[in-house]
């Protein structure tokens, strides 16, 4: 019985939008004024994991690590989601630079724990 | 530290060369390492043009985002050490067995008319059978080439790229999934809305909370495998199930306190399999395995929680089993009927029959039996 094959299902899927994600947070501090195809693509990224009728497997496990990790800090998802979405909307960069790299961290941290259980660590 | 992350990031590129040096050529890598081997030369070399990217990227070597090149750094890293902890070291670890067990997955595969194509096998695995699907290669523990019983856990396996990989021949069958888990989610929302209305002290801890996540991360993939191996397989899928537990998980019950755990417990994924036997028709071999499983649980002695029925409904392992015939059934898959006369079917679910008729002298024909069956491929 190896968990192997689910840590590496979580590698991956935390693995795939970081990039998005940081690559976002790079741009909106050097050129916030030039943002507009990764908002949009931001936007609809944030939309997926917010989407309580989503059937996409891997949304709803993103969806379930962020939630998780909210409901640490006692926010719900949804109200942290449409808030961000709404500052992205409106290029409130300084409000929602936090909000995305706390997205960051929370999916970094999944992603290095699941690659340090397929090292066997 | 800006000149740390750039001395880094040239070092890293340095051992990115160095690790594609280490892929054995052709003659040592055999007739079925070679697509690793290209995968992982591709991927490396992904990984040095990020890199690269990352070290010349004026917009990264901004002060302000050192924290992001810092970040970045050690996802490349990471992807980096994928590849050399699991891609290479099995390529460094080609066996003799390795052979037969490529044949085998590859038979399998055509029988169950698996819609991706076969994993490379590799037979050095120290953890138990495990998958990693986005190399396509599998990991099985170096004397299951010679023993019978426990090669039913690579229908399990099969089962990971299914749901992991984009593909859209797989897409049914992450869709029956993603239904799953909206069934899932909605059941404990609802769950959790009708403790909090009854809550004595507001705030207070819900372990139903720890089980939303658990299943939504975790045991939603693990039983949608453990099914999707009972439908291809049939009933020597659950007997190898029970010869695991009995060898490894004596915790039939056991369910995430504060974090989650990664498998489900025993008692549900047997009675998530048993129903899925019922569905595809084997009522008599999910009898038997019931009437195994319980002794099973009483000579260990596990006795269920009270918080069991909620944290794994039955309702919910029906969904599952229902759910994932459908994806099965969608993306191709051949569902196991009792007249199935494929190879490596009959092989496992007669060497089953066969450990039942006589279980202490199954060990004295086994042997004999596996070498024909190899000697046939």
């Amino acid at each position: 019985m190896s968990a192997i094959g689910l840590n590496a299902n979580t590698y991956r899927v935390t693995g795939k939008y970081l990039d998005l994600l940081n690559d976002f947070i790079v741009k909106a501090k050097v050129h916030p004024d030039k943002l507009n195809a990764q908002k949009e693509h931001i936007v609809d990224f944030l939309s997926k994991i917010n989407d309580e009728s989503s059937i996409d497997p891997q949304f709803q496990l993103l969806s379930s690590i962020i939630d998780r990790e909210l409901r640490c800090n006692h926010e719900q998802i949804n109200t942290f989601m449409t808030g961000l979405i709404d500052l992205i909307k409106s290029n409130d960069f300084i409000k929602s630079i936090p909000k995305i790299e706390f997205l960051v961290d929370t999916l970094d941290n999944e992603n290095s724990e699941a690659l340090a259980k397929i090292k066997g660590e | 530290m800006t000149n740390y992350i750039n001395g880094a990031i040239r070092e890293s590129i340095e051992r990115a060369k160095m690790l594609i040096s280490k892929i054995p050529g052709a003659k040592d890598l055999g007739l079925y390492f070679s697509p690793l081997a290209r995968a992982a030369t591709t991927d490396i070399q992904n990984i040095i043009n990020s890199l690269d990217y990352l070290y010349n990227d004026v917009d990264y070597s901004d002060a302000s985002n050192l924290r992001q090149k810092f970040f970045k750094f050690k996802k490349l890293s990471g992807n980096l050490a994928e590849i050399e902890n699991v891609v290479i070291a099995a390529m460094s670890r080609i066996t003799p067995d390795d052979e037969f067990v490529n044949k085998l997955v590859y038979e399998i595969c055509s029988e169950i008319s698996y819609p991706l194509p076969s994993p490379v096998a590799s037979c050095l695995s120290q953890k138990y059978y495990h998958i990693y699907a986005e190399y396509g290669l599998l990991c099985i523990p170096l004397l299951e080439s010679d023993f019978v019983l426990h090669i039913p856990d690579v229908y399990h396996e099969l089962g990971h790229p299914l749901i992991e990989l984009d593909n859209p021949k797989v897409e049914p069958f992450k869709k029956s999934l993603g239904q799953f888990n909206a069934i899932v989610r909605k059941h404990f929302d609802d769950e959790i809305k009708r403790r909090n209305l009854n809550k004595s002290v507001p705030g207070e801890f819900d372990p139903l909370l720890v089980y939303k996540s658990t299943w939504l991360e975790h045991w939603s993939i693990e039983i949608f495998c453990d099914l999707f191996a009972t439908y291809t397989l049939g009933p020597a899928y659950a007997w190898s199930n029970i010869h695991m537990c009995a060898k490894m998980s004596w915790d039939t019950y056991r369910l995430p306190t504060f974090q989650k755990i990664s498998h489900p417990p025993n008692e549900a994924r047997m009675k998530a399999i048993i129903l899925g036997l019922n569905i595809i028709g084997c009522k008599s071999d999910a009898e038997a395995i019931q009437k195994k499983w319980d002794e099973f649980k009483h000579i260990v002695g596990q006795r269920k929680g009270p918080d069991f029925s909620i944290a794994v409904p039955e309702k919910l392992l029906k969904d599952a089993a229902d759910l994932c015939l459908i994806g099965t059934r969608n993306i191709g898959s051949e569902i196991y009927n009792v007249t199935n006369q494929n190879k490596v079917n009959l092989l496992l679910n007669n060497s089953w029959k066969a450990f039942w008729k006589d279980p202490e002298a199954f060990a004295d024909g086994e042997a004999e039996m596996f070498r024909n069956f190899k000697a046939s491929f």
